[in-house]
């Protein structure tokens, strides 16, 4: 157990001066809509543990190369490898970051496009707010029994880690960048109700695009996610099953202070997944397909996106 | 905790590389960028291909669609109009050389225009100047076919293919010839667009105007056409005026890339 702990704390060291490394490093340009903004895929576990890991995500999109209704398609597939982890600062606070690293592909009727590198940082601190059980009539909060509900407030940013190209955003899917290129502002609610077998986790953020250098601004996004878990005990482990709902909306793009026509939209989703809880680590794996979308007028078409993850448990 | 320090050292790096000053005087020129896209109804232009409804039954195949931009001007935010130096300003966009659908203009003034006007054809002022006054231009349009031999003048709009009909089972050729008649009727018209987003012209940033010109509008315009009634129409001086309104009304801005 102490091996684990001096594991963890070694981990933990390793992980900040890396995050603190990269911040005296490339301040480029950019963030997206689509490819960089975590939206509907959440900050955290089922659960809302501690945890470092990583998280692999996979995203495709179909977008219209052209004006017209006769116009090619250009397929997107956008590979986000995570360093990601919640730290506990105190026992209300934590803190969430998210350290992306982008593979962008793009595939046109003629040609092949690739873009890699680091995305845009998201760092979010949390306050968590635990009920407890009702004594006499009263909620308090103070040692008594886990009510098993809990609410947690997030304020946190995202940061121009990633480059922003402006002729990549003259396309028809503007998203297709490895970051915003702005510093943007996020708000977060989650409520998390957790009995013996069964929760739900639900979230919804609301991110303030900043300007870029380019004076381009992505619009302003509302992320919600809902999720419902069920817990099957084993021996060694339990399984942990979810379904749930999500959904993000943008605003329009803004240039030189102009509204973009054609760049908002809104895509809902449903996700089915499983996290396999271990004591020291949780793997967890989750399919998300789009039920309803129209994004920049009906010109991308968002396609099937599958998260994986691997995180080590901080709080034992 | 050393990791809040880590965190605030973070966020003030951030804060301090993301302040920038956004203040910037506009002087110099840069160049603009005008794009003539062809299309029909909603789909993009092909020639030779696709058959599109025309009027009622009548469906066409298109060959040609060729037409003269002319006398370029913008105008900016403040209302001060450009006016590209005349003797530069005519052009001849082709569907079938995709070069020159991109009008590339060179020397202009640093600033956010909103508007641009052009014309189509060839006004009187530059035709009265003859021959010599026309130079290169009219060698150009002979080249391209722009010009009527058998009749001083240039052809403004040129649009040609074969139809098929309830009425004409059989392919059929069909030709809009549309152009002044020397002085005797002026059909050159002028169009002002407003652009969705304002064309940034620096000296080291070249916007480009993306217009669209739906050829569907020449048949379906303000004047429908039929071609069952009349499958030829190059110098009629009822007709004529009528092609070069539906003309005038066939173009649109879609959007600026700046």
């Amino acid at each position: 157990m102490t091996n684990v702990l001096q594991n963890f704390r070694y981990t933990k060291i390793l992980f900040f001066f890396s995050l603190f490394f990269l911040s005296h490093t490339a301040f480029g340009c950019d963030l997206c809509g689509c490819a960089t903004s975590g939206g509907s895929f959440g900050q955290g576990t089922l659960n809302n543990t501690s945890f470092i890991g990583t998280r692999y995500i996979f995203q495709k999109f179909v977008s219209k190369d052209g004006i017209f209704d006769n116009s090619p398609t250009s397929t997107e597939r956008f590979n986000t490898y995570q360093l990601w982890g919640r730290i506990p600062v105190s026992k209300k606070l934590y803190v969430s970051v998210v350290l992306p690293y982008q593979d962008l592909k793009r595939k046109f009727t003629d040609r092949n496009e690739n873009i890699n590198g680091l995305g845009d940082i998201t760092l979010i601190s949390w306050l968590k707010i635990p009920f407890y059980k009702k004594e006499n009539t009263e909620y308090t909060q103070i040692g008594k029994q886990p009510s098993g509900h809990s609410i947690e407030i997030g304020l946190g940013s995202k940061l121009p880690t990633g480059n922003f190209e402006q002729v990549l955003s003259n396309r028809v899917n503007p998203g297709f960048q490895l970051g915003t290129g702005s510093l943007d502002g996020i708000l977060s609610l989650t409520y998390t109700y957790a009995a013996d077998k069964f929760g739900i986790n639900t979230n919804t953020s609301y991110y303030i695009k900043g300007e870029n250098k380019n004076e381009y601004r992505f619009g302003n996004q509302f992320s919600f996610a809902g999720n419902f878990f069920y817990a099957i005990p084993k021996k060694q482990y339990s399984i942990i099953p979810f379904i749930g709902i999500s959904g993000n909306i943008y605003d329009k793009i803004k240039q030189f202070n102009e509204v973009i026509a054609n760049t908002d939209g809104a895509v809902y989703n449903t996700t089915v997944g499983s996290e396999v809880l271990f004591k020291t680590f949780i793997f967890g794996a989750n399919y998300t397909l789009p039920l309803q979308h129209n994004l920049f007028g009906g010109n991308v078409t968002p396609k099937q996106s599958i998260a994986l993850y691997l995180n080590f448990n901080l709080n034992n | 905790m050393k990791i809040t320090n880590y965190i605030a050292a973070f966020f003030m790096a951030v804060t301090l590389t993301a302040c920038t000053s956004t203040d910037e005087e506009i002087t110099g020129n840069g160049n603009i960028t005008l794009e003539f896209d062809n299309a029909f109804s909603t789909s993009d232009l092909l020639l030779d291909t696709a058959p599109y409804k025309g009027n009622e039954t009548e469906k066409i195949k298109i060959s040609k669609v060729k037409y003269i931009v002319s006398n370029i001007r913008l105008e900016d935010k403040e209302g001060t109009i450009f006016t590209y130096p005349k003797n530069e300003s005519y052009f001849i966009v082709n569907e079938e050389n995709p070069e020159s659908q991109f009008i590339n203009l060179f020397n202009i003034p640093s600033k956010d225009y909103t508007k641009i006007t052009f014309g189509i054809g060839v006004d009187q002022e530059k035709y009265l100047q003859g021959a010599e006054g026309q130079g290169e231009f009219l060698t150009k349009a002979q080249d391209a076919g722009m010009v009527w031999s058998w009749q001083a003048g240039y052809k403004f709009f040129v649009f040609e293919g074969t139809y098929t009909s309830i009425n004409t089972p059989d392919e059929t050729a069909f030709a809009f010839h549309m152009g002044s008649h020397g002085t005797a009727l002026d059909n050159y018209k002028e169009i002002t667009l407003t652009l969705k987003n304002s064309a940034r012209v620096r000296t080291n940033a070249t916007p480009e105007i993306h217009i669209v010109a739906d050829i569907a509008n020449v048949l379906k315009g303000t004047t429908k056409f039929m071609l069952d009634d009349t499958a030829q129409i190059h110098v009629n001086a009822t007709k004529s005026p009528q092609i070069a309104t539906n003309v005038n009304g066939m173009f649109s801005v879609d959007h600026v890339h700046n």
